[in-house]
């Protein structure tokens, strides 16, 4: 410490600065030193501490020191040495910044010696730099008023032996001289009694000064001291009266200590005050679902009770504005837990009703109660809370990793979500609240209609048998037997005769939907043609084309399922031959490739998602997808041979662009994926070798997730072995003349009726040049009715003409 | 054989026939069917003077120096390239040395049954007619010369085209082809050719003609003899592969025009919506600007729709033409063919039901 002040009268710039480093890392030291002491001094005798003086802080540093090395021994430290770090920091800031400026000082005297104007200028507004941030702390230091003072005694004498001199100066120096002399009257007029104070009696003034300066250390030792000495007093204080403290310190927050003396009268005030905070910034939203909870226990009457409730639900779900994040599950179930307090209060009395064309209600007079001729009509909306409910569930699903136990924890929660539901379309049902009840149908219906039936029927059972027996719905009236079907069919028939079309429609994907998933082929089909839908879809908001994208898929896969291979691949088709099966179905983003998304885009489809045990498998949809291509594609490419526009017609493209790819690769080696897989079962198929084609199909691990997996394979190796046989009369019929149909029948494993009804269909459609021969029990070829290539050309000439001379009509 | 002429290009008349000296035929015929079937062109040198334009010579285009892989679109601009530009001042200067007409008339090209209706072959002929109107162009097909005789035209852009060229800037809008009336039949006009033999060629073929070389009483020395003479390859009955060449190109030229069709039906509904767009955007400013009168603040021109709103640029209707053309030219084809062909195959059926 005594180097500052050696250090302080060297001359040099370097020195100077070297010194101010020195004199940094020793002030570290002492910092340290005294973090020590203070520490040490805290877990000695607090009285003492209280009783320390100034005179004691030089005692304190050789205890700390001594301290030091004992202390680390003694092992535990206090918390409150936190606190200490914290506020020395702020000394120490202060402390440098005298040190600043007591070296700045130095300086300038240094700099009067030489007569160095430049550099005094320079100097003192680096000074001044500084006092303006320390005047901003706190006090002018007492410091520099002298030095100021010093400076402008100074700066006069100069200027008056400069005239009398005249050449003593050289130009730079004097332009500073001058601009200083301007500067100094400004700046100390500023410190104008200050500086008089000085002037009157610079002993005494200077007294204090040196006192400062005596060490800065030993200042930041006394001031720590003292410091010490608070920091105990408030710790007596917390150990005399603790919990009078927390009380107090409440009371001095604000809020919190008012509410505690809410009184059932001013519920209204503070709730108006809270809803017209509503939606600003800067409101502590938490803190008002806090005081709202006080309320509620608070609240005498009901009415207040269900206001309440209303807008403290409402402020729940307004904690998560942001649309990236859900809402906390333990405030989601709060949520869910006072919708059904609310339910309760409405459902045992009657008389009040939340709807959402009440007027507001008067509520500084006198509190409005309901008789039994004029129920009570409270503002408000059940299903917008109840919707919102659902909302953030699926958000919190959408944001859950689906691979974690959390997920499947968050999921059993649909069941309380869902018995909250049917106790809110219960109550809507028996208030009358129409709008609601479709409203809340429409959420029920969204909740089941993916799941297969024994899900539903104990999804069911479990709800009801959580609410209370009193409760029943007109519209869904459960009873033990009921079957899954006949319950969405009720809510659909419900759907379907209110006004709203969205609902309507989604009703109607939603039923079609359930009836595809329990392999009602027809029954889905026709409601889906007769809903008449896939001409105004394309009109319907982006979850409800999510949703009938959804419902088509599952009815493609519904046939296929059936057996039904065409109608399944023309079902599937227009989902799966885009390549953009995880944006259309909502699971999943796909990296698109050459369209740039914008992350605001992202977000908005990332809100799309379907939660993940909703999702349908798409790699059973494309292996689906991808078979049934195979099934017509193959005999097609058969047939049609080497016509001219062969390339151009096609069933499935991406089946072919796959076929192409897997044609053209040098080296196959074995199937590995389900696409390999079809693609070398496709291979053999086209060669005639269904045996083969059989037993690739047959290896996929994918259909184990078809429910009836042996059913489904069973009717697979039957259409193999029919599809086998007619690519195969595609491709070699030109070689025979006749073919007996025994052997035929034997070749493909089939009985010799089934193989000549195939035939028989084949020759009906033209499809093959040929008779059959009863007498032998053969085919008999016809040759020479193909056509030639320029009759094709021909052909394919004349077909073009007439579209081109149609487009020309149309006009 | 001629002396060396400059002739101005603005002295120049108009020229309506041409005459190509024997040897320049079979230069261009020996080219062209050994580069067959990529295709080639040369340059044509001569006179044009009284009406007539002489072509008394011609030299090929060396093959372009990435031959093996060029597309044959290269060489259909060739004569434009920079390395044959280069080429040829080289060419013709030697051949001014040597005291041979240089004079480029022209250039030659070969085709594939008849598909020459492409950009190039007009860009080609729009440089060469603005340095000298009375280029031509010289074209052999391969393929029919083959088939028959030597398929050999001559052809030049038609003033028509030339015009609207002009008028729309190489645009082509179909304000600019109504106009000037042009249509996928006159882009280009064909000139007659005579092709005509030097003294000396002539002398040669009359030697050989004369009675002294053929033995009478024998069909096949007769037939192998006589270069003049009839001879069985009329009688040929291949017909399919040329019909289905020729088909086949018709149905690539129909999807062009199909295509082509596709895209201005694209640019007027386009044009439409913005019209209407327009149209509404006046009639706001009309109401907007009544109540603006009414306000007494200024008001805006109804005419300024043009900042707003732009009109799609419409497409060239050059490709349209030449696609046209190109399908009249297979129709062609095709009509002359099947009308020779049908003839034999009448006369090949009443054979037959003689001997039946």
């Amino acid at each position: 410490m005594s180097r500052f002040f050696a250090g302080g009268s060297s001359d040099s710039e370097t020195e100077s600065s070297e010194e101010e480093l020195y004199s940094e890392s020793e002030e570290e030291k002492s910092e340290e030193e005294l973090s020590e002491e203070e520490d040490e001094s805290t877990e000695e005798d607090e009285s003492e501490i209280e009783s320390s003086d100034e005179d004691d802080a030089r005692g304190f540093l050789k205890a700390g020191a001594k301290g030091s090395a004992s202390r680390f021994l003694r092992g535990e430290e206090s918390d409150e040495s936190e606190e200490d770090e914290s506020k020395r920091v702020v000394k120490s800031a202060k402390d440098k910044r005298l040190e600043e400026i007591d070296a700045i000082i130095r300086t300038i005297e240094n700099a009067k010696k030489i007569n160095d104007w430049v550099h005094i200028s320079n100097e003192f507004d680096k000074l001044n730099k500084i006092i303006a941030k320390a005047t901003q702390q706190g006090d002018t230091p007492k410091l520099y008023i002298k030095a100021i003072a010093e400076l402008e005694d100074f700066m006069n004498e100069t200027v008056k032996t400069e005239k009398d001199t005249k050449k003593k100066m050289n130009a730079t120096n004097a332009r500073a001289l001058n601009s200083i002399k301007q500067r100094i009257k400004k700046n100390n007029r500023q410190y104008e009694d200050l500086i008089a104070k000085f002037r009157a009696d610079p002993d005494a003034f200077l007294l204090e000064v040196e006192e400062i300066l005596e060490t800065v250390s030993q200042v930041k030792t006394r001031k720590g001291a003292e410091f010490e000495a608070a920091a105990a007093a408030i710790r007596l204080g917390a150990a005399a009266a603790a919990e009078d403290i927390s009380d107090a310190a409440f009371s001095t927050i604000g809020r919190g200590g008012r509410t505690i003396t809410i009184t059932p009268e001013s519920i209204f005030k503070q709730l108006r005050t809270i809803l017209e905070a509503r939606g600003k910034k800067n409101t502590d939203r938490a803190e008002q679902i806090r005081n709202m909870e006080k309320m509620l226990d608070v609240a005498a009457t009901i009415y207040q009770k269900i206001r309440v409730l209303l807008v403290l639900i409402a402020t729940r779900f307004d904690l998560t504005t942001s649309t990236g994040s859900f809402m906390p599950v333990n405030q989601w179930k709060s949520a869910q837990e006072e919708i059904v307090k609310l339910l309760e209060i409405l459902e045992q009395n009657p008389l009040y009703i939340v709807q959402e064309d009440a007027e507001d209600i008067d509520e500084d007079g006198e509190e409005p109660v309901p008789s039994d001729s004029k129920p009570l009509k409270i503002f408000g909306s059940v299903i917008s809370l109840v919707e919102r409910l659902d909302d953030e569930f699926t958000r919190s699903l959408q944001n859950i990793d689906p691979h974690t136990p959390e997920y499947i924890d968050r999921l059993k929660e649909e069941s309380v979500l869902y018995s909250t539901i049917i106790r809110s379309q219960v109550y809507f049902e028996r208030a009358k609240l129409d709008p609601s009840v479709s409203r809340v149908l429409v959420r029920r219906l969204e909740l089941l209609y993916y799941k297969p039936e024994q899900l539903v029927l104990s999804v069911e059972k479990l709800t009801w048998s959580t609410l209370p027996s009193s409760l029943e719905s007109e519209i869904t009236t459960y009873s033990e037997d009921e079957d899954a079907s006949s319950l969405i069919n009720a809510i659909c028939v419900k759907l379907y005769n209110q006004d709203n079309r969205l609902f309507r429609t989604r009703a109607m994907l939603c039923h079609v939907y359930h009836h595809a998933l329990h392999n009602r082929y027809f029954h889905a089909r026709d409601l889906l043609l007769m809903s008449h839908l896939q001409a105004t879809i394309h009109t319907a908001d982006i979850s409800t084309q999510i949703l009938y994208n959804r419902t088509l898929v599952q009815v493609g896969l519904c046939a296929f399922r059936e057996g039904m291979i065409s109608e399944s691949q023309q079902a599937l088709q227009e989902i799966c031959g885009t390549g953009r099966v995880k944006e259309l179905l909502a699971q999943g983003i796909q990296m698109q490739r050459y369209a740039q998304t914008s992350p605001e885009q992202e977000k908005i489809e990332r809100q799309r998602q379907i939660p993940f045990h909703m999702h349908i498998n798409l790699e059973l949809l494309e292996c689906v997808y991808l078979t049934s291509s195979m099934l017509l594609e193959i005999p097609f490419m058969a047939q049609s041979g080497s016509s001219p526009d062969a390339k151009k017609k096609t069933i499935s493209k991406p089946f072919r662009r796959m076929l192409d790819y897997h044609e053209r690769q040098v080296f196959t080696g074995p199937p590995e994926n389900t696409r390999d897989h079809i693609m070398q079962a496709s291979k053999a198929l086209a060669t005639g070798d269904w045996a083969k084609a059989r037993e690739l199909i047959r290896a996929i691990k994918i259909w184990d997730l078809i429910p009836g997996t042996d059913k489904i394979k069973e009717m697979l190796d039957e259409k193999i072995q029919d599809e086998g046989l007619r690519t195969y009369l595609f491709t070699y019929g030109q070689f025979y003349e006749t073919l007996s149909v025994p052997s035929l029948a034997s070749m493909f494993d089939m009985s010799e009726g089934k193989a000549t009804a195939l035939v028989s269909k084949m020759i009906s459609n033209n499809d093959v040049a040929a008779a059959l021969d009863q007498k032998t029990n053969a085919i008999a070829f016809i040759p020479g009715v193909e056509y030639s290539r320029l009759q094709n050309l021909a052909l394919a000439l004349s077909d073009k003409a007439v579209q081109l001379i149609d487009s020309w009509k149309y006009r | 054989m001629a002396f060396p002429v400059t002739v101005l290009p603005e002295l120049t008349t108009p020229v309506y026939s041409a005459v190509i000296d024997s040897g320049v035929l079979l230069k261009l015929t020996k080219h062209t069917s050994e580069a067959f079937p990529a295709a080639v062109c040369g340059l044509l040198l001569g006179l044009d003077a009284n009406s007539v334009l002489q072509v008394t010579h011609a030299f090929p285009f060396p093959p372009s120096e990435s031959s093996g892989t060029t597309s044959s679109n290269d060489d259909a601009s060739a004569p434009r390239s920079k390395a044959n530009v280069r080429y040829q001042a080289d060419m013709i200067r030697l051949l001014k040395e040597v005291n041979i007409e240089a004079n480029p008339v022209g250039y030659y090209m070969s085709s594939y049954l008849g598909g020459f209706f492409n950009q190039a072959l007009v860009d080609n002929l729009v440089a060469l007619q603005a340095a000298n109107p009375n280029s031509i162009v010289l074209v052999h097909d391969v393929t029919r010369s083959s088939q028959s005789s030597v398929s050999l035209k001559a052809y030049r852009l038609s003033a028509q085209f030339l015009a609207t060229n002009k008028a729309s800037g190489g645009k082509f809008s179909s304000e600019a082809v109504v106009k000037n009336n042009l249509t996928y039949l006159d882009i280009l006009e064909e000139l007659p050719i005579s092709i005509k033999n030097s003294h000396l060629a002539t002398a040669l073929l009359q030697h050989l003609d004369s009675p002294a070389f053929t033995r009478k009483g024998d069909p096949t020395s007769f037939v192998s003899t006589s270069a003049l003479a009839p001879n069985f390859d009329s009688l040929d009955l291949a017909i399919d592969p040329y019909l289905e060449k020729n088909v086949e190109f018709l149905l690539e030229s129909v999807d062009d025009y199909y295509a082509e069709q596709g895209t201005f039906n694209y640019f007027q509904r386009q044009l439409a919506r913005e019209q209407s767009k327009i149209q509404q955007w006046i009639q706001k400013t009309r109401s907007e600007n009544a109540l603006r009168e009414r306000a007494n603040l200024p008001t805006v021109s109804e005419d300024d729709w043009q900042k707003h709103f732009k009109f799609p640029t419409e497409p060239s209707r050059l490709d349209n033409l030449l696609i046209s053309a190109q399908i009249n030219q297979y129709c062609n084809q095709i009509e002359e063919y099947s009308s020779v062909v049908s003839s034999k195959l009448f006369a090949i059926q009443n054979g037959l039901d003689i001997h039946n």
